[in-house]
C-alpha cells in the first residue's frame, strides 16, 4: 500500500466540527493523504489553528478554535494509547497552546467515530457536548455549570444513563477563566498546560462526553496483540513508575539538583524524603489506577482525612505536583501537597502553573514586594502549607490576590513590578516545569524555543543520554553519542534536533511516554496500525512538520527571537548543592538556538524558510509568514 | 550465619529493577547485600543491575552523590537512581 490508499486503518476518517455560535454541527472526510501527512494529535492541531483562528484572535474569543485530536495508535488495545491531545491559542501565553491527556476519553472518542473535534464559537448558555458511536447532540449544560469536576462528570453520567461515559471537563476555573485552567479527561487525568480550560469555558462548553463501541480496524491485528502481550510481560523490568507513580525518585533528583527548590533557587530539597511518591503511597495512597489498555498503572489515589479532607476521587499527585507544590514552596507536609492537587482538580487547573504562580508569589512576600496587606492576612512564607492552601483557594475563587495571580507568573509580576519580573519563572507566560534547566540544558534549550513555551513533555531529558543508555536502540535514529547534561554546545543542539523530534512524536500518535517502547516497537506500531510503510525519518518529518507550523503561528501573532528567552534565573547559580555554580550561559543558548534553527530549515531569526516548507510540503503556510510581526 | 571475612554487607536501594532475580530486592526499598571486600560502586550497580545498568542515572553513597570508582565500606547505605522524567 502506497500514498494513495484509500483505505484509512487506525482512523474513522471524519472529523467533528461544532460551531457554538449557532450550535450547528457538521462531519468532515478528510482524504488519506491528511492523516498521511499529518498523523494526529498535535499533528492535526498544528495546521488547523493556523488556518482558522484568524491572527491576532482574542484567545477567550468566538474566533479562536478548540481542537482535541487523538492520534493513529489512541484507542487501539495495547499499552500506552490513552493520549489525546487539545489545542487552541493559549490565553495564558497568546501562543500557540496545546496539551495532552491520558485516561479513557481519547481511545472512547476513538471508538466513537471521530479522529479529532473542532470547537468554534461561543455558545449563549451553557452546553455539553454528547457524542455516542456517531451521533452529536448539544446538551443544556446549566445544571452543571459552577459544578466542580467530579459531581460534574457523575451527573452527566447519571443524566445519560451510563457510568461507561467518558467526559473531557472543565471545573468552575475555567468557567471563570483562569488563565491555567486545565481540561480534565475522567476527573483526574489533566490536558494542563497552556489554560485550555480557560478556552472551554470562555465557550460555555462544560464538556464533551463520549461513548462508542466501535474501533477502526488495524492493518495487521496480530503485531499489535504480540506487542501489547509483551509490554505487559515486561513492564515492570522496564518502567519503574508502575509501583509509586512518577516522584519515586526524588531523593536522587534533589542529589543532582534537579528538583527546584523555594522557586527554582536551589535544586535540592532537604527534607525531600518526606514528599516523594513512595513517602505519598506509604501514608496516604488508597489504590494505584491506570489508563485505557495500559498495566502499569501509574496513577495514585489518595486519601486524607485530617487536618485537610482529601478526596480519593480526584486522583493523587504525581512528581510534577509534588515538586510544584512541595520542595518549590519549600513544602514538606504531604498532607498539604495532596490537598493542593486536589484543590487543582476540583477546580480545573494546572498543578504546574499553579505551583510556580505561588511560589513566585511566596518568594514576593519573603523579599517584602507583597505584604500581609496584599494577601488579606496570609503570611505567604516558603514553606507554610497552610498559606499555599489559602492563597491556592483564592486562586481558584479568583479573589483577592488570587485574582491577580489566576493570571499567571508573568501577567502578576507585570503588575506587581519592583524586579519580581526577574524571578517570575516561565517561558512565554507559560511556568516551567519541574526539570531545571542547569542540569538539563538541553530541555532548557527546548523551553527557550517550543512554540507553547516551557513544555517538558516533548523536550529531551539530558540526563537519559549523560552516560549513553539505550543507545543500541537509539542509533536507529542517529541518536549515539554521550554528551554531558550540563553541556550547551553545538552537539547538545543537534541533540535537541534530532532526539526532539523522536521526543515530541507520541504526541502526534497518542502514546504516553511512560510507557517504555523501543523506537522499533514504536515504528512496527505505527505500520501495523495503519498499514503504510513507515520509516524513522517519515515519523520525525512529521513531527517537524508540526513544529513548524506551530512556530508559523506564533510568528503571526508577533513573537519574535526575544521572546525565545529562558528566565533569569536560570542564568543564576543554584545556592548550594551538586550544581553549585552551574548556570545556563546567555550567549551559549543564543548560539545553540541559532543551530537549532538552520537544522529545522530556519532562519537565524527562527522564521522557516520557503525551501524547508516546501520540503516539508506545507508550503500553503508561505502565505501565513506575510503578515506584519506586530505583537498582541 | 558465618560471614566470609573477605566479604562486606551493605544496604542498596534501587530504583531499578534487576536485570535476575535478587534476594531481597524490592523497588525503592533497602536490602542488606553481601558483597566482594574491595568492591567499587560501580562493580555493585553492575552485578544488581545487569543488563539493566542501563537504565542508570546516579548513584549516592550514604546520602551524597558518589563516582563509580569508589570502594564501598561495610555497612554504606548506597542508592541506585534511574533518570525515567516526566510527570
Amino acid at each position: 500500500m502506497g500514498m494513495e490508499n484509500k483505505t484509512l486503518f487506525g482512523y474513522n476518517g471524519r472529523i467533528l466540527r461544532v460551531n457554538l455560535n449557532v450550535g450547528q454541527i457538521s462531519v468532515e472526510e478528510p482524504p488519506a493523504h491528511y492523516y498521511q501527512r499529518y498523523l494526529g494529535g498535535r499533528g492535526f492541531i498544528a495546521p488547523t489553528l493556523l488556518q482558522e483562528t484568524p491572527a491576532k484572535a482574542d484567545p477567550l474569543g468566538p474566533d479562536n478554535q478548540l481542537v482535541f485530536a487523538v492520534g493513529p495508535l489512541t484507542g487501539m488495545p495495547f499499552p500506552g494509547s490513552g493520549r489525546n491531545s487539545v489545542g487552541a491559542k493559549s490565553p495564558l501565553t497568546f501562543a500557540f497552546g496545546e496539551a495532552e491527556a491520558g485516561g479513557f476519553w481519547g481511545a472512547e472518542l476513538k471508538r466513537a467515530g471521530f479522529d479529532a473535534i473542532i470547537v468554534s464559537g461561543i455558545s449563549n448558555a451553557p452546553v455539553f457536548l454528547w457524542i455516542q458511536d456517531g451521533q452529536v447532540e448539544l446538551r443544556d449544560a446549566g445544571h452543571l455549570w459552577g459544578m466542580e469536576v467530579a459531581p460534574a462528570h457523575l451527573s452527566i453520567q447519571k443524566e445519560l444513563g451510563d457510568q461507561q461515559i467518558r467526559t473531557a471537563i472543565i471545573g468552575p476555573a475555567g468557567e471563570k477563566l483562569i488563565r491555567f485552567a486545565c481540561i480534565l479527561n475522567d476527573i483526574t487525568h489533566a490536558a494542563g498546560r497552556t489554560g485550555l480550560g480557560a478556552v472551554m469555558g470562555s465557550k460555555k462548553l462544560k464538556a464533551i462526553a463520549v461513548r462508542g463501541r466501535n474501533t477502526p480496524p488495524m492493518a495487521d491485528q496480530k503485531v499489535i496483540a504480540d506487542l501489547g502481550r509483551w509490554m505487559s510481560q515486561n513492564f515492570k523490568e522496564k518502567a519503574a513508575v508502575w509501583k509509586y507513580g512518577t516522584g519515586h525518585m526524588m531523593e536522587g533528583y534533589s542529589l543532582a539538583g534537579n528538583l527546584p527548590t523555594l522557586n527554582f533557587q536551589d535544586g535540592g530539597f532537604e527534607e525531600v524524603k518526606k514528599i516523594t511518591a513512595q513517602a505519598v503511597c506509604d501514608q496516604f495512597k488508597v489504590e494505584m489506577y491506570g489508563c485505557y489498555a495500559c498495566p502499569i498503572r501509574c496513577k495514585k489515589r489518595v486519601k486524607v482525612d485530617s487536618p485537610y479532607s482529601v478526596d480519593p476521587i480526584y486522583g493523587g499527585p504525581e512528581y510534577e505536583t509534588l515538586a510544584a507544590f512541595g520542595s518549590n514552596c519549600g513544602i514538606s507536609d504531604p498532607k498539604a501537597i495532596c490537598k493542593a492537587h486536589e484543590i487543582c482538580n476540583r477546580n480545573g487547573i494546572d498543578t504546574i502553573s499553579a505551583g510556580v504562580t505561588v511560589s513566585f508569589a511566596m518568594e514576593c512576600f519573603e523579599k517584602g514586594l507583597l505584604t500581609a496587606k496584599d494577601t488579606g492576612g496570609i503570611e505567604l512564607r516558603f514553606g507554610n502549607g497552610e498559606a499555599m492552601l489559602k492563597m491556592l483557594e483564592q486562586i481558584v475563587q479568583k479573589q483577592g490576590l488570587g485574582a491577580l495571580l489566576a493570571e499567571g507568573s508573568r501577567l502578576a509580576a507585570k503588575q506587581i513590578g519592583r524586579g519580581s519580573e526577574e524571578f517570575a519563572v516561565h517561558v512565554k507566560g507559560l511556568e516551567v516545569p519541574m526539570h531545571d534547566p542547569r542540569l538539563k540544558q538541553g530541555m532548557g534549550l527546548h523551553y527557550s524555543v517550543h512554540p507553547s513555551g516551557a513544555d517538558h513533555v516533548s523536550g529531551v531529558h539530558d540526563t537519559l543520554l549523560e552516560k549513553g543508555p539505550q543507545f543500541e536502540e537509539w542509533s536507529a535514529i542517529d541518536v549515539n553519542e554521550s554528551i554531558p547534561s550540563i553541556e550547551l554546545s553545538p552537539r547538545k543542539a543537534r541533540l535537541v534536533y534530532q532526539f526532539g523530534l523522536w521526543r515530541h512524536l507520541p504526541n502526534y500518535l497518542g502514546l504516553c511516554v511512560l510507557v517504555p517502547y523501543s523506537s522499533k516497537q514504536i515504528l512496527d506500531a505505527v505500520e501495523a496500525v495503519t498499514g503504510w510503510p513507515m520509516s524513522y525519518w517519515r515519523l520525525m518529518k512529521t513531527a517537524e512538520r508540526g513544529i513548524t507550523l506551530a512556530k508559523i503561528f506564533n510568528i503571526r501573532e508577533g513573537f519574535t527571537l526575544t521572546d525565545d528567552l529562558l528566565p533569569p534565573r536560570f542564568s543564576a547559580s543554584q545556592r548550594g548543592g551538586n550544581l553549585k555554580g552551574v548556570t545556563v550561559d546567555p550567549d551559549q543558548l543564543s548560539e545553540a538556538q541559532k543551530l537549532y534553527f538552520q537544522m529545522l530549515g530556519w532562519d537565524e531569526q527562527g522564521i522557516p524558510t520557503r525551501a524547508r516548507l516546501v520540503e516539508l510540503d506545507i508550503a500553503w503556510a508561505l502565505t501565513y509568514l506575510n503578515f506584519s510581526p506586530e505583537k498582541v | 550465619m558465618m560471614k566470609n571475612k573477605d566479604t562486606i554487607t551493605v544496604i542498596v536501594r534501587s530504583f531499578i529493577p534487576p536485570q535476575e532475580p535478587v534476594e531481597g530486592y524490592e523497588l525503592g526499598r533497602p536490602f542488606k547485600i553481601e558483597m566482594p571486600g574491595g568492591i567499587t560502586l560501580e562493580g555493585l550497580a553492575q552485578r544488581i543491575l545487569a543488563k539493566n545498568i542501563n537504565q542508570l542515572g546516579i548513584m549516592a553513597v550514604n546520602g551524597e552523590v558518589a563516582k563509580g570508582s569508589l570502594v564501598l565500606s561495610p555497612g554504606d547505605k548506597i542508592d541506585l537512581y534511574a533518570f525515567l522524567d516526566g510527570g
